[in-house]
């Protein structure tokens, strides 16, 4: 939070809640930004996200006393300076939230590498790289992102497929852990570089690089029917490269590191 | 007596309005399918494999059972205006307030249950 409004960048929670539930809520947890109180849902609604699976005249009523009718589809909306939408986030169970950091790396525009957040690390005189995750833990289905960030020295660069037979794409791959649902690899766009002395043109990563895989905390293992929860869970990530100069490369490597990611506690 | 020509000029654009729709309009909400309907809804475990006391069909625990329902506005598409109170008792008017400022703004379900 401190980063956001460091940043500028202003916080607003919308909620059917009625005023008094919200100072309740605010005053208990030292919310610093607003709680909207949207009761009647009028602005749920115009904006469009009316959970319309509760019907109107649904006799149930929550602990609290209130009718689930008026819930929205929840969500996050990132809006740029003119107020439009950058990103949002939108999950079709409520039990599925974006993380903090995933949220907080949206709205700052850039991949943040907080300290307290697990890392591992790599590095020699031609490249170094850094796996890390957006948060301090994963939560039960609360989406979070690994990155490997890879800084190549000056003059050396790092391929991205398509490539001719012979050239080694960077490729990072995480293998399949039990109570990690674990996405596809996102890499970042490449430029085309000459190489003369080859008479091609090549895509290439130079500088600094982000390879996000997007990580999530599943029911597999944080399950409340499940006694024996683990505190963390291992990350096996492999790092397939190649450094080349314009006219030299060096060996195809693949480095291995193992990261240990730990795990929330399971809140209602 | 309206012309065939008109008729057909007045066909056409509302064709257009629905083809170019306006977001909140690009989604029919009645035809979002719930989990429930999707298993049985006596369930207590959901498809995420969260297991709670109350089963899937009660309204608290109602959600899509696919991606496809409404978000709202759409990348580069900006929220309405409104105007609400805060847990303060100050009537906010979002756009004013948010200025020139890039936003977060949350939408959830509830503070207590």
């Amino acid at each position: 939070m401190q980063t956001l409004s460091a940043a500028g960048i202003k916080v607003y929670g919308v909620s059917y809640d009625a005023v008094s539930e919200l100072k309740a809520f605010s005053d208990r947890y030292s919310i610093g930004y607003d709680l909207l109180s949207d009761s009647d849902s009028a602005v749920i609604t115009e904006v469009g996200i009316l959970n319309t699976l509760i019907e109107e005249d649904s006799q149930v009523m929550s602990p609290a006393g209130k009718s689930f009718y008026g819930l929205p589809f929840p969500g996050v909306f990132v809006l740029d300076e003119e107020g439009l939408v950058a990103e949002k986030f939108f999950n079709r169970s409520y039990a599925t939230r974006d993380s903090a950091g995933s949220i907080l790396n949206s709205a700052m525009g850039e991949v943040l590498k907080p300290e307290s957040t697990p890392e591992v690390d790599f590095a020699n005189e031609q490249i170094q790289f850094s796996a890390f995750l957006a948060d301090p833990e994963l939560k039960l289905e609360y989406n979070s992102m690994l990155y490997v960030r890879f800084t190549v020295a000056e003059g050396l660069h790092i391929y991205a497929d398509p490539l001719p037979d012979g050239f080694i794409a960077t490729t990072v791959s995480v293998n399949p852990v039990e109570g990690l649902t674990i996405g596809e690899p996102r890499y970042p766009p490449t430029e085309m570089m000459a190489f003369e002395a080859l008479d091609v043109e090549l895509p290439v990563y130079g500088g600094a690089v982000d390879v996000a895989i997007p990580i999530t905390a599943n029911a597999d293992v944080l399950n409340w029917t499940l006694t024996d929860k683990p505190d963390s869970l291992e990350l096996g990530i492999d790092v397939r490269y190649q450094v080349c100069s314009d006219v030299f490369c060096y060996l195809p490597k693949l480095e291995h590191l193992t990261m240990t990611v730990p795990l929330g506690p399971l809140v209602r | 007596m309206i012309s065939l020509k008109s008729l057909y000029g007045l066909l056409s654009a509302i064709a257009l309005l629905l083809v170019f729709a306006s977001p909140v309009f690009a989604a029919d909400t009645g035809t979002v399918q719930g989990l429930h309907e999707v298993l049985d809804p006596n369930s207590r475990t959901d498809d995420l494999g969260i297991t709670v006391p109350i089963p899937i069909s009660h309204p608290g625990r109602r959600y899509p059972a696919t991606d496809d329902f409404p978000t709202g506005p759409d990348l580069g598409e900006a929220l309405p205006e409104f105007s609400l109170q805060n847990q303060h008792g100050e009537m906010v008017d979002f756009s004013a307030h948010r200025a020139d400022s890039r936003a977060v703004v949350v939408f959830f379900r509830s503070v207590v249950w």
